[in-house]
């Protein structure tokens, strides 16, 4: 009964958070105006259809995304802190995004992205296949590749292209005001499905996040499970940041929001987390368009910031997380 | 994409109206179109450009960054990007929504700079007072003379020190103006520079870019070099190089010029 309570408030809340951001913005418009098609002219429409409503949208996926692959990552490698900033995926897509960068077409840069986030997660479960590494040193692995492919970004860069320095930025802080409509088109449904279908692993995450040894006991074949939750999850991130470039911290604090407001069970964890990182990157976006408008900021920076905020207001409450 | 923009811009020339409604997307446009005589049909522009053009003309966010709802809500004729200050994904999303877009190309040369300023002439139907103006731009830098060429260095940012390559705009005004540029070798545009480099190739003259960087701690490593010990230190206006007109780069050389040619 109380579950179905925040589920109904947690949706509500997105339902909001929807309407109200696609209210608001250069041109606000009225309630009335969207229900009523006369009193919006040709340009009005534009704004709200072509513009904002796409951008709402991908905000809510991307948001969604990251932040269910979050709960993922940390439940399968028992970490609080894994996430795919720490997992090296974001810096293997930061690599991508510069390569496409140099080779100077803005439309293989979002591919190029998946390549490179694709390219690192599988550099890590690799060497969690083969090498036996432990979950800790997943993360230690995946924070040096970070560090590797980011250093790599700066050398290509200034080899290459530095005058371009300054536009590859805007992908390295997240962007969600120039997605192109068939890549939103193309690769939103498709995170959307992944994320639902991941939906269905609720059990075996719930069983692997008590530690692999009592899952073993328990007679879950760990590591193949392991592996096909982690490959879809890796795919979620990858795609989300071919869509919005790198969007931080979403993938790290949602997960852990979500966990204290609605406990540990990954029934109601996983869809949670959906709404609960849809809403978070919907309401960033927002700001970071009408805080200084008519200029924008990365909503990375939004994020970064009241996430890590909240973050920091948990951790001196001292409760306890995990 | 660039057959888009070409269509587009075939299609412009065909229907020229007397007022445009235009966004510009950079300095760089802005400052051509207001050599043009344009300034007043500018409806929209960028945070970056000159405080005194924004009079009267609403900001529609940075070039980084453009506020594409703004921009759609101005309903303007078209919008003028460059391929250099502006994002390709912006202007693809302008052209999905329906707004005409021109995007000037790199520049590479002076050339580029007068090709890009008459295709502009074209497109708001200025063509001849276009090419009038590149017609006496060109006379007047073959006017330019030196008695003896001096070796330059060209600063475009003291931290990191940046520099030009050869194929800018910039390394030809240096050899237009009677200089040459010592870093003029390197096949590249900007590029960033040892300042024991500097040393070594001992420039006669140091021009730099006005930026409000206080250098005075960098001077102090070249204190060796020809161009320190002889005050042979030039100073150039930021717009006029970072946003080159016709005009402003004829100014430039001539300035050059002249600094090079005294004694």
């Amino acid at each position: 009964m109380k579950i179905k309570i925040k589920f109904f408030i947690v949706f509500l809340l997105f339902i909001l958070s929807f309407i109200f951001s696609i209210l608001i913005g250069t041109e606000s418009f009225s309630i009335r105006a969207i229900f009523n098609q006369q009193i919006l002219s040709e340009i009005d429409r534009t704004i709200l259809f072509k513009i904002r409503l796409p951008r709402v949208i991908t905000s809510f996926v991307v948001g969604a995304g990251l932040s269910i692959s979050g709960v993922i990552f940390q439940a399968i490698l028992e970490n609080p802190l894994a996430e795919s900033y720490t997992l090296g995926i974001s810096g293997g897509a930061c690599l991508g995004i510069c390569i496409g960068v140099i080779f100077d077409n803005f439309l293989i840069i979002p591919f190029c992205a998946f390549i490179g986030g694709i390219l690192s997660i599988s550099i890590v479960l690799f060497a969690s296949n083969f090498k036996k590494f432990s979950n800790p040193s997943l993360i230690l692995l995946g924070v040096v590749l970070n560090f590797i492919f980011s250093s790599l970004v700066l050398f290509l860069l200034s080899v290459f292209k530095n005058e371009k320095f300054q536009q590859t930025f805007v992908y390295l802080l997240g962007d969600l005001s120039s997605t192109p409509f068939p890549l939103i088109k193309f690769l939103s449904p498709m995170i959307l499905v992944l994320s639902f279908f991941s939906l269905m692993f609720y059990k075996t995450l719930d069983i692997l996040s008590i530690g692999e040894e009592k899952s073993i006991t328990l007679g879950v074949e760990v590591e193949k499970e392991k592996r096909k939750i982690l490959f879809i999850a890796s795919l979620i991130t990858a795609l989300c940041v071919s869509l919005s470039g790198i969007i931080g911290f979403v993938g790290l604090i949602i997960p852990h929001i979500v966990r204290i407001i609605f406990g540990n069970l990954h029934k109601y964890l996983l869809p949670l987390s959906i709404f609960v990182g849809g809403t978070f990157l919907i309401l960033s976006d927002t700001l970071s368009r009408v805080i200084i408008r008519p200029l924008e900021i990365p909503v990375g920076v939004i994020t970064g910031f009241w996430g890590g905020l909240f973050f920091l207001f948990l951790l001196f409450k001292g409760e306890k997380i995990w | 994409m660039k057959k888009i923009i070409l269509i587009l811009f075939l299609f412009s020339s065909f229907a020229i109206t007397e007022n445009l409604r235009i966004v510009s997307l950079c300095p760089y446009v802005t400052e051509n179109l207001i050599l043009l005589g344009e300034g007043n049909n500018i409806i929209g522009l960028t945070l970056e450009d000159e405080e005194e053009y924004k009079k009267g003309k609403e900001i529609i966010g940075s070039m980084l960054q453009p506020n594409i709802e703004k921009i759609v809500f101005l309903k303007p004729d078209i919008v003028i990007a460059s391929k250099e200050g502006n994002r390709q994904e912006s202007v693809l999303k302008l052209n999905q929504l329906g707004i005409k877009t021109l995007v000037l190309s790199e520049l590479f040369s002076i050339n580029d700079i007068f090709k890009n300023f008459i295709q502009l002439s074209e497109i708001t139907g200025k063509k001849k007072k276009g090419e009038e103006i590149v017609k006496k731009a060109k006379k007047k830098l073959k006017n330019l003379k030196c008695k003896k060429r001096k070796s330059v260095f060209f600063v475009l940012g003291w931290k990191p020190l940046i520099t030009t390559g050869k194929n800018t705009f910039i390394n030809e005004i240096i050899e237009i103006s009677g200089g040459k540029n010592i870093f003029g070798s390197i096949e590249k545009k900007w590029i960033q520079v040892n300042i024991e480099e500097v040393v070594k190739r001992n420039p006669d003259v140091i021009i730099y870019i006005e930026m409000g960087e206080n250098f005075d701690q960098y001077l102090k490593y070249l204190n060796n070099v020809k161009a320190v010990k002889e005050n042979k230190i030039l100073e150039i206006e930021q717009y006029k190089i970072a946003s080159p007109t016709p005009k402003s780069i004829v100014d430039v050389c001539i300035k050059i010029n002249k600094f090079i040619n005294e004694n």
